[in-house]
Order: structure tokens, then C-alpha cells, then sequence
């Protein structure tokens, strides 16, 4: 038929009739239909009895202070689940949260712990279930047997109960206590024992600097010590205390404490300490500054490091070292050296140490203050010597009975250690790991401990503090606390009689279980806690049993701390001669290529290598995520022929590893650096596999493990294996992309507004919001973000952002609504940098300038995806929120075109529900990974309550953590205040609470005299994108760098 | 004129059957009228309604109403919280430790409480997930001078409980149900009154 022709109706056509009789027939089965259509019936479960403790809690968050891996801690929990690890607001003793703190959660909630006792039998076969009952009954049984024969191979010590325990476990069976950490601190413990006999290294007190010189110390990369918050109050040029202080670094490897200096000078790991004896040569021997000028020994050690020499050996200029001598003694008094970090663990860490040491003595920093002698603390005990001591008597036989706690060597211990094959040698060995571990897999049985959030505990704080671990939620498994199982085992063995004592009364209170929850506070049936309370008990000043105690033992368990007896007194800071002859024994640089071990940043040592959250979190320098690289310099790397992700192998002599090679920016030509903790051969799926194992070429050199200035060759392997990338790792030519306000202190002083030059953005085609009452905005000082990014988790625990792994890294899918951006400022440059400025071209990455940006939801007051979304799912609220409406959303992602700051995020798939389909699993591999990160039972207990869970298809992006909004709303409300302004702190959305530096500040901008309005309103504040007129919500303050040498 | 063949007439039937049903169920009211059974033939005029006094064939007089208890007696947190509670079992045992022994349904409460396990009471007021509302946010809300914004009377003028806003006179009736459309345009109905000066946010009830 031809197009034109005529047709008679097509054979399918409905004519009114036709169309008429459906229509009636669809109303009545339309009607049938609906009438069947209810919403699900649901239950509403009260409590048989409602603890009187509860009577205010049903729905509202709870908070309880504990402590993680020796860190005070503030858990926030909902209905008996622990859902946010906040650092704890009243803690005193300086303690800093790292990521791995903020990531418990997802420890305590891993799948893949050991759910109870298993057999293990070393691999040989299946394993089978056991019962407490006979591992209790066959370690007591084998321990009184064992005598001294038996070894308790812990990490290091840190709770005054734990120690006791073994102490008097000890004390009655003859076992023998070993504690081993991987990144112990050995160096600047001998050094510090050395010069002044007392191990006790003082805490510096940075806020009281004006000039900080860093020897490869990682003060922003090793949080725990708690530094980073004296750095960052001082690093703003108008904070109220004093002048901003200036940071000069003396590094190898970019590390994200080099990244906040204001200068930083590269110099490998093995000559950072002639580097840093030279400055002392410098200030002693020729400028004769400083108690030490008279001494002939000082004199005669400093000998072989004249200035010239050394300059010469490490490729630096000698005008840079006379320089910084001069900047040193301009300070003096007012002026810190630290030394540490990964370049400390080198063979000439100690000498490095013993340095720093001398140029403090020099420039009176310890007679100045500005070491808090009250706040010295041993380094954690876990020295290489005695696990290779141990390891030596395991393959000699001395060792029947084996009892690993916390402790993973056969993963972690350096391979000269042989712990493996030693293990071997032991007739009977007890794992108490929490998981199937490397080192638990070649046990013959399996005790698996609970997580720190299920037991109780204590802990020693510094400043003579001491902190009880309260628990926070029933064991989830069948597992026991570590305190549980000594004063178990102590009692059956007949250890002290506090041990049979703790027992009968745990097992009296058990007896009675349950009891009525509202009669009084019913006795534990925990072991620990009665222990604790025995132990606890004189400390307290009361009588066990009596009502003080339980007054004063509820305030503790109130408050979080307790103030104990002050310290010893320090030693005096007068230099021992003796410990000279560490800077004579100093060895000799590797003469080629060194290799540098640094911990992970978020993963540290691996032991939480099957925590999700660690996993992803993108370095804050190299921005990989999932997975390492071997870090090497970009002049090498591009002579090598090298792209991202080309497998190199790394040979260190003693052994060799293939790792997917980096091109990292400011890294010492003659200097590559591996980040350890990862490579886990046996945690879990999640983390089993991601990355190389560095360990693996860790280094047992005379008791001490070196971690840096190993002497390697590297070569291409072939193969590549795909780095994960995370968003946000760029070049940036600010002349063209005014994206991050930077200016230096000189400039700041002549105009407080340089840095925050824009585009002009002409008059808006919109009309102007009108905000009547509260506005809600914020301000993040660039100057005090240091890019650790507790912010970016503290997210991610509060709004329930899900895990999207390795390929949703790769794929660009991330999910976490606020990020980190890392750029390297292009210098300025006659004309323009061209596209090749992306590639980061030498003379920017050789010696980049690194910025730091958080990025977030702007909240725009003219928002782009506002005025895009054709099912108004996005729009603004009247206290200036952007919301997003996630019922409304059908995906269309234009909004997420629209955003200029990339941060939308659009659920590609249904992360937090599992998939059930298996047809959908076999189509969608990635369906099964995704369940496998976040909705295997029992994660899903970490989501917040007061957050929707997303499902696929809708997009996503921070709310300014609205849920907590809207609660100060309600409690303002319920107390019948004002609702059109709030004071400062009535909203702290999760990343300012997470925030270790003050960077982050919200609040009304509204509210007279509200520290968010000032800040928005100062000459350093800045509004991104201007020129576009979009005008967000967020102030950003200018990164200032001090530049007065 | 032809006819279309029997399998087109069947799709199109299914698929119209589909949008009827959807628009149906979107038009209709599927929350009010909602009266689950409940595991508890509880009665709330019996506890909350006021007291019936009437003479019995033996000439005692006799309460046939209810005792006038107030709602927060056992529902104890709508002030304070987001949720109003539903009593712990315990709460029932403060008084049927003494009266009522004999009555069956108090017989299987007392069987609960024996075994210890909390009575599975079905939610009649259930809100979709996505919706977070709060009890302490809408009744401590105070006008200018300083009264509640929820009327304490209904329409006609007859005085009521705060509750009875949304929740109906629950205290006359004996099996509870849903006596409002419970959806998002009755809950707009009251947030866009001038007087109420809510939140028409989008934020104030989804997150």
C-alpha cells in the first residue's frame, strides 16, 4: 500500500463504543482494586516494663561517654543502638579522634566478626563451633600446666584494670605478657631516655609557637596525639590569641601535614637527621646561642655535620639552612622543633629524635613552656624487639601455650620476624582476635572478643586522667570483653582473690536475671564490671558495696573522665653527654632509591581493614580511595615512563612487592613511600585483597622495625591495575578559576580582602529571597582546615550516606555528600597555563602548593537546580535551606547538570536495601557488592532513625543536617522559645561537631550577633562563583599562608 | 467496522485497569476509617470516657461509663516527645493488680505480663515512613497569648480534648480509628491557616 492511499482502520483501532465499554469495565475493577488497597499494617511494640531511665528517651538520642582504642569518645545512640562517634566535648586530656575512632561503628556493626568460639584447628579441615564453656575450661586447664611456658601476645596496654589483670594472671600461673603494635614510637622514646633518662615524651604546646619546624613530623596525619587542634589555633592571621604562627617543614614524602606548611623543603627520610644536627651545628657550634654552646662534648658531636657538608650531601642549598637557623634564633623561646613521624622509624631515627631534642634544649623551648610537662606520656609499649625475641623462643619450643589478644603479627610483623613459621613450633595456640585474622586462622582454637562498645574497660588518659570504657550496647554476638576473660580465667586458675570475688558476684547477678528494669540499677553479670568496680573502688574514696560508690561510680560513668593523681614529676631537661653517641653511630644514607612506610590515614595499621568507611575514605593528598599506590616523585615517574596505576616492583633486598604505581606530587626524587595497613589477606570480604601489603617489606634492623630510608630499586612489573580516584584532585590556575581564596600574611596585612578577588557577576535576574527569621548558613576558614577530613565521615555516620566501593569510586558515583577537594595551586605565569595544567606539569607538582577545600551543598539563595527540576523536587525553604524532596524526585539529574559544585548525588542503585532478586543479582554483579558493603545484617543498625534512607533513583545532597534543624525547632517549641532566631550551638550539623580545628562554623546569619553572620561578613569571606550570581550560603575564608620568615 | 482482536482488548483492559486502580487509590481515602483489630479488645471509653452511674437489678449503683482517666496517664510523652507512647505493659498492672481481675480481656493482659512479652498492639495512626512528625512540636505550640494553637474545641464550639485535633474523641469510642483523612493535604489544610503560622516547608516533615 502506498503511503498515500487510503486505509480502512487499523485492525487494533477502539471505536467510541468500544472505548465506552472498557471504560466501565476499568471502573469497576478500578473500584474492586482499590477498595483491597490499604497501607501495611503495622505493629507498635511497647516495653513489658519501661526502664524509669528511658521515661524521656523513647525517640530522642542518648549519649554516652567511652573510650576507643585508648581516645575518649561521646556515642550517640537511638533506642540502644550506637549510631555517631562524636569527639567527647568535656574531654581535658588533649586526646584527638582519628577516622578509625569515627569508624567504630562500622567495626562494631561488621558482619564478618566471629559471631563465638570456634574451633579452628590451624586451617586443618573445617572449623567447628565451640562453647565458652570448654574454651574457658581448656585454656585454665593448659595455662596451670603451661607455667611460664605461656605468652599473652597483646597490643599495647593502655587500661590500668587490663594491666592489673594479667599482672596478677601472671603473678599465679607464671604466663608471660608480650605487647606488640606495629607503629610504635621507639625512637623518640630512646632518644628522650638517652638525653634525659625519663621515656616520657612532653606534649608541645603549638598554640604557643610562632615558629614550628617539622623534621618529617606527621602531627595532622597521626591525629591520636591530639595536635592538630593547638596547630590550627594559631594558624588564622586574626585569631584573638596572638600572631599567626609560621610552619616550616622539612619532609620527604607530601604528607598531609607538609601540605598545611607554610613552607616546606623536601629531604629524604635518611638525611633529615644530619639535616637537622646541621641546624644544630648552625645554632650551637657557630652562633654559640643556647645552653649548650659551652660543651665541648655537644661541640664535638655536632662536629661532623658543618652546615656546608651536609647541604651538599642533601642536595640543599646552605643559604636554606643558614636561614632557617636565623629564623629559629629570631624565635627563640617562641619556637618548636618536632621531629617523628614515618622518617623517625629510619635507621637514623634516633639520631633524628636526639636532634630535634638538642634544638629545643638551644631554643629554650623546654625552659619557655612550650612542652606541657603534665600532659609527658610513655609511647605505647609494642617495641619489634620482643616480638622477634618471642618469635625466637616459639621456634626454639620454650613456648607450650599461646594466647594472641588484639594482636595480629602474622600480617603485620616484619617478615625477619618469621611469626608464621614460629606459630608453627607452639603445641597449642588461643586466638583472641576479633575475626577470622590471618594470625587467628593458624589457631587452634578461636575466642573471639567483643568490640570496645560492648565491654567494659578502662583506660589511661594523659594528664594523669583516667576513663572507664562503658558499654553502649549488648554484645551482638556470642562474644566476651578481653577484662571478662582474664578475671574469668584469673579466677579459675586462683589468681587474687578480687578475681573469685568479681566472679561470685557476677554470677550471683546472673543467677537473678531477668530482673523487673524498674527496680534499682540491678548488678552487672559482666566479670569486668565488678572487677572495675573493686579496682575503682579506693580510687574513688568509697567503700565497696556502700552507696558513695555507686554515686561517685554513676558520676563517672556521667562525666566520661577522672582526675587521678598528677604525674610524676618531669625529669629535668638537662642533656645526658651519653646520648651523643647516637648522632656518631649515624648510618650512612642509602646511596639510591629509598623507601618510605607511612600509616594509612584512615586505616592506620589495617587492623579495621573490613570497615567500609575506612576503605573508601580517599587519601587527602593522593585522593585514592580502596586500595594504595607506591608514591614517587613526578620527575621520576614520567622518566620511568609511567602512568597511574602502572604495577611497579618494589625489590627491597629482603623481600619484593608489586604495588600500582602514583605520581605524587612533592615527593623526594630519591624517595618512594607505600602506605601500610592494607593488603589484609584475611578481615572480611570488604576489605580482603584492596591494596599491596606493605609490612611485607618492613625491615627487623637491631631490635627496632624500620619503616623508612629502606634502600629499594624499583622497576616497571607490567600490568596495570586501576586506581580509584576520588572527586576533587586537581590542578587549579586560580587566575582563571578563582575557586579557593588564598593570600599570604604580608599581603593580608597590606589588604585583608587579597585572595578573595572575583569576577563581577552584573544584577541578578531573580528576585531576591525575603527571610524574615533565621537564615541558616556557614563559614569554613580555610586557614584552620588542615583536610582530614573527620568531616567528610562525620557525614556520613549522621546521614546514613552508603558505601558505593571500588568501581562506584572509579565510576565517579560517589555518594558522600561532602568531600574534601585537594588542589595544587599553579604558580602565576606570563599569560595563561594551557590545558596542560590539568596534567600537573613539573614546575607545579615538583613543589606544589597544596589547598584544601571542603566542599558541600552551597545552599544557594539563586540555585541552579532550583530552577531546573520540572518536578519541583528541589527547592528553597524559608530559613534559606536548599531542599531536596527525595518522594518528589524521579531522576531526571538535570539538577545534578546544573550544580556548579558537583555536589548532588544521584542513587544509582537501591544501596540500602539487598537486592532479592536473584535474577537481578546475576544480571548486576555490582548488586551483590553493594549489599555486601551496606545492608548485610547487621550494618543497617548504624543508620540514623531521624534521616530517610535513599532508594534508588533519586538524587541526593547535604541538607545542612535539616533532621537536626528541625529537633531545635521542635525543643525550642517544646520549651516555648523564640523560633525566629537561634543562638549560637542550638544547630551543630555533624561535620562542625566532627571538625578537630573550629574550620567549621554554623549558624542564624540572621541572629544578631551570631559568630556566622561576623564571619560571612568579614574582609577574608568569600562566596564561590559570583560571577555566576548563584550566591551560596557558605562563606569561605581565605587560606592565608604565613610568608614573614 | 471492524472490531480489534481479542488480545489487544485484553492489554488495553489490564493496562487501564492499572491506571483506574492507581487513580482510585490516589483519590480515595485509604487511612480514614482505618480500625485494625487489636490483640486487646481495649476499650478507651471504658478508661478515659466519663463515669455512667446506673442502678442494678440488685439496686447498687453501678458505673456503666468510663473513669475519667486523662490520656496522659498512660500515654505519657506526647508533651515531651516526638512520639505519644503507648503504655508498657506494667503501666496496665498498676491498677489490675487490684480491679478488674475477672474481666477476659484483662485475663489475657495479665497473661502478657506473666510471660513477659510485650503486647503487639497495631498501629492505628501509622504515617508513612518518610514523614517525620513530632507530638511535643504540634501540642506545645503557643499562640501570641500564649494559648494552644490547637483548639481546644471543635467546630461546632463543643469543648474537647487537645487530642481529639487530629486523634477524634477517642474517649467515647471503643474500638480506636481513624477518624481523619491523615494524608498530606489534610495535614496542609492546618499548617496554611494564617493563624497557625506553620512551617509550609518541605523539610518540616521529610528529611
Amino acid at each position: 500500500m502506498r503511503p498515500n492511499e487510503t486505509s480502512p482502520r487499523p485492525e487494533a483501532g477502539v471505536d467510541r463504543r468500544e472505548f465506552l465499554r472498557l471504560g466501565s469495565a476499568l471502573a469497576a475493577a478500578g473500584a474492586l482494586a482499590s477498595a483491597g488497597c490499604q497501607p501495611p499494617q503495622e505493629a507498635t511494640i511497647p516495653f513489658h516494663d519501661m526502664p524509669e531511665s528511658l521515661a524521656e528517651g523513647i525517640g530522642r538520642a542518648r549519649f554516652f561517654h567511652t573510650v576507643v582504642d585508648g581516645t575518649p569518645v561521646l556515642v550517640r545512640t537511638r533506642e540502644g543502638r550506637p549510631i555517631l562517634v562524636a569527639p567527647s566535648p568535656t574531654d581535658a586530656s588533649g586526646r584527638g579522634l582519628t577516622l578509625r575512632h569515627q569508624a567504630a561503628l562500622m567495626d562494631l556493626y561488621d558482619p564478618d566478626r566471629a559471631r563465638g568460639p570456634l574451633s579452628v584447628r590451624r586451617g586443618q579441615g573445617p572449623t567447628v563451633a565451640s562453647s565458652w564453656k570448654t574454651v574457658g575450661a581448656d585454656v585454665v586447664s593448659r595455662l596451670a600446666k603451661a607455667g611460664s611456658g605461656a605468652v599473652l601476645l597483646t597490643g599495647p596496654v593502655a587500661s590500668p584494670a587490663l594491666s592489673e589483670a594479667i599482672a596478677a594472671l601472671s603473678a599465679a600461673t607464671g604466663l608471660r605478657h608480650v605487647a606488640w603494635s606495629p607503629l610504635g614510637g621507639d625512637a623518640a622514646a630512646a632518644a628522650h631516655r638517652a638525653a634525659f633518662g625519663d621515656e616520657r615524651l612532653p606534649r608541645p604546646l603549638l598554640g604557643k609557637a610562632d615558629l614550628i619546624l617539622g623534621l618529617g613530623a606527621e602531627i595532622l596525619d597521626r591525629p591520636a596525639d591530639g595536635l592538630e587542634r593547638d596547630f590550627a589555633m594559631r594558624r588564622s592571621p586574626d585569631a584573638p590569641e596572638a600572631k599567626m604562627s609560621r610552619f616550616v617543614q622539612l619532609e620527604g614524602r607530601l604528607s598531609l601535614t607538609g601540605a598545611n606548611a607554610d613552607e616546606r623543603v623536601r629531604v629524604r627520610d635518611s638525611q633529615l637527621a644530619s639535616v637537622a644536627a646541621a641546624l644544630a651545628h648552625e645554632l650551637v657550634v657557630t652562633r654559640k646561642v643556647g645552653p649548650l654552646a659551652g660543651s665541648p662534648e655537644v661541640a664535638a658531636a655536632l662536629a661532623p655535620f658543618a652546615p656546608e657538608a651536609v647541604a651538599k650531601r642533601a642536595g640543599l642549598d646552605p643559604a636554606l639552612l643558614s636561614r632557617l637557623a636565623g629564623e629559629l634564633l629570631a624565635a627563640r623561646g617562641k619556637a618548636i622543633v618536632l621531629a617523628g613521624g614515618a622518617a623517625s622509624g629510619s635507621a637514623s631515627g634516633e639520631a633524628l629524635e636526639l636532634a630535634a631534642l638538642l634544638l629545643n634544649l638551644t631554643l629554650d623551648a623546654y625552659s619557655a613552656g612550650l612542652f606541657d610537662e603534665a600532659a609527658a606520656e610513655r609511647p605505647a609499649t609494642g617495641g619489634a624487639a620482643a616480638l622477634a625475641a618471642l618469635s625466637d623462643e616459639m621456634r626454639a619450643g620454650k613456648v607450650s601455650l599461646l594466647l594472641v589478644a588484639g594482636a595480629n603479627p602474622v600480617y603485620d610483623a616484619p617478615p625477619a620476624v618469621r611469626f608464621a613459621e614460629a606459630i608453627a613450633k607452639v603445641p597449642f595456640v588461643v586466638s583472641l582476635n576479633d575475626r577470622l585474622d590471618e594470625t587467628s586462622l593458624l589457631a587452634d582454637l578461636f575466642a573471639p572478643a567483643s568490640h570496645p562498645f560492648e565491654c567494659w574497660s578502662d583506660a589511661t588518659l594523659p594528664k594523669g586522667l583516667l576513663a572507664i570504657q562503658q558499654p553502649v550496647i549488648q554484645p551482638l554476638y556470642d562474644t566476651r570483653g578481653l577484662l571478662d576473660l582474664l578475671v574469668e580465667w584469673g579466677a579459675a586458675a586462683g589468681a587474687g582473690g578480687e578475681f573469685a570475688a568479681a566472679v561470685a558476684a557476677a554470677t550471683a547477678a546472673l543467677a537473678k536475671a531477668p530482673l523487673p528494669a524498674s527496680a534499682a540499677p540491678a548488678p552487672s553479670p559482666s566479670f569486668a564490671w565488678h572487677f572495675l568496680r573493686a579496682a575503682w573502688a579506693p580510687r574513688l574514696g568509697a567503700a565497696p558495696g556502700s552507696p558513695e560508690l555507686e554515686k561517685a561510680w554513676n558520676e563517672l560513668l556521667r562525666a566520661g573522665a577522672f582526675q587521678g593523681p598528677a604525674p610524676a614529676a618531669p625529669p629535668a631537661r638537662t642533656l645526658a653527654p651519653a646520648a651523643l653517641a647516637l648522632l656518631s653511630a649515624l648510618p650512612e644514607a642509602p646511596a639510591g632509591l629509598e623507601l618510605q612506610l607511612y600509616p594509612h590515614l584512615a586505616l592506620h595499621d589495617g587492623r579495621a581493614g573490613n570497615n567500609a568507611w575506612l576503605q573508601e575514605f580517599p587519601d587527602p593528598i593522593t585522593r585514592i580511595s580502596w586500595g594504595g599506590a607506591l608514591s614517587i616523585a613526578p620527575r621520576r615517574f614520567d622518566e620511568m615512563g609511567l602512568a597511574n596505576g602502572d604495577l611497579v616492583e618494589v625489590d627491597a633486598g629482603h623481600a619484593k612487592l608489586v604495588a600500582p604505581a602514583y605520581r605524587h606530587a612533592g615527593m623526594h626524587a630519591d624517595e618512594v613511600a607505600l602506605p601500610l595497613g592494607l593488603g589484609r589477606a584475611a578481615c572480611g570480604p570488604i576489605g580482603a585483597g584492596v591494596g599491596p601489603n606493605a609490612f611485607a617489606v618492613g625491615l627487623l634492623s637491631g631490635g627496632r622495625l624500620l619503616s623508612a630510608g629502606l634502600p629499594v630499586t624499583i622497576r616497571k612489573a607490567g600490568g596495570r591495575e586501576e586506581l580509584a580516584f576520588a572527586q576533587g584532585s586537581d590542578v587549579i590556575d586560580r587566575d582563571r578559576r578563582p575557586l579557593v581564596p588564598v593570600t599570604t600574611l604580608s599581603a593580608y596585612e597590606k589588604d585583608p580582602k587579597s585572595g578573595t578577588e572575583q569576577q563581577n557577576g552584573g544584577p541578578s535576574a531573580w528576585p531576591e529571597h525575603d527571610y524574615p527569621n533565621a537564615r541558616w548558613a556557614m563559614a569554613i576558614d580555610l586557614s584552620k582546615c588542615n583536610g582530614c577530613g573527620k568531616c567528610v565521615l562525620g557525614c556520613q555516620a549522621e546521614n546514613n550516606i552508603p558505601v558505593v566501593g571500588r568501581r562506584g569510586i572509579v565510576d565517579g558515583r560517589e555518594m558522600s555528600w561532602m568531600r574534601i577537594d585537594r588542589y595544587y595551586d599553579a604558580p602565576k605565569k606570563e599569560g595563561r597555563w594551557d590545558a596542560e595544567v590539568w596534567d600537573g606539569p613539573l614546575p607545579v607538582v615538583e613543589e606544589p602548593k597544596v589547598l584544601f577545600e571542603p566542599m558541600l551543598c552551597q545552599h544557594c539563595e539563586n540555585a541552579p537546580c532550583e530552577t531546573v527540576c520540572p518536578f519541583v523536587a528541589t527547592m528553597h525553604s524559608e530559613d534559606g535551606l536548599n531542599q531536596q524532596i527525595y518522594n518528589r524526585c524521579v531522576g531526571t539529574r538535570y539538577c545534578a547538570n546544573n550544580c556548579p559544585f558537583k555536589v548532588r548525588r544521584f542513587n544509582f542503585f537501591e544501596y540500602g536495601k539487598a537486592q532479592e532478586s536473584a535474577l537481578f543479582r546475576a544480571l548486576e554483579p555490582r548488586i551483590k557488592r553493594n549489599a555486601e558493603l551496606n545492608t548485610r545484617s547487621p550494618m543497617p543498625m548504624k543508620n540514623n532513625p531521624e534521616v530517610t534512607v535513599r532508594s534508588r533513583g533519586v538524587m541526593e545532597k547535604c541538607s545542612f543536617c535539616v533532621q537536626r534543624i528541625r529537633e531545635a525547632r521542635a525543643a525550642a517549641t517544646r520549651d516555648g522559645k523564640e523560633k525566629t532566631h537561634f543562638p549560637d550551638g542550638a544547630v551543630v550539623p555533624a561535620c562542625m561537631e566532627a571538625c578537630p580545628t573550629g574550620a567549621i562554623t554554623f549558624g542564624d546569619v540572621n541572629a544578631p550577633g551570631s559568630k556566622v553572620a561576623a564571619l560571612s561578613a568579614h574582609p577574608r569571606a568569600m562566596r564561590l562563583l559570583d560571577a555566576l550570581g548563584v550566591k551560596p550560603s557558605i562563606s569561605y575564608l581565605t587560606k592565608v599562608r604565613n610568608d614573614k620568615a | 467496522m471492524s472490531r480489534p482482536r481479542t488480545p489487544v482488548r485484553i492489554l488495553i483492559l489490564l493496562l487501564g485497569m492499572v491506571a483506574a486502580g492507581s487513580l482510585a487509590y490516589a483519590l480515595s481515602n485509604v487511612r480514614k476509617g482505618y480500625e485494625p483489630r487489636q490483640p486487646i479488645l481495649f476499650r478507651h471509653s471504658r478508661m478515659a470516657g466519663p463515669a455512667v452511674m446506673q442502678t442494678n437489678e440488685k439496686g447498687e449503683a453501678v458505673n456503666v461509663g468510663g473513669y475519667d482517666i486523662p490520656c496522659l496517664t498512660c500515654h505519657t510523652m506526647p508533651y515531651k516527645g516526638r512520639h505519644a507512647t503507648v503504655p508498657s505493659t506494667a503501666v496496665c498492672m498498676n491498677c489490675h493488680t487490684a480491679v478488674g481481675l475477672n474481666r477476659e480481656w484483662v485475663l489475657k493482659m495479665k497473661d502478657y505480663w506473666d510471660r513477659g512479652e510485650p503486647i503487639p498492639w497495631v498501629k492505628v495512626h501509622d504515617l508513612p515512613d518518610f514523614v517525620y512528625f513530632d507530638h511535643s512540636a504540634h501540642l506545645n505550640a503557643k499562640d501570641e497569648k500564649g494559648m494552644p494553637k490547637l483548639p481546644l474545641k471543635d467546630a461546632e464550639g463543643r469543648p474537647w480534648q487537645i487530642c481529639a485535633n487530629c486523634h477524634g474523641r477517642v474517649e467515647e469510642t471503643d474500638i480506636v480509628s481513624v477518624t481523619n483523612a491523615f494524608n498530606m493535604q489534610w495535614c496542609l489544610d492546618c499548617h496554611r491557616k494564617p493563624e497557625m503560622k506553620a512551617s509550609t516547608d518541605c523539610v518540616a516533615c521529610h528529611r
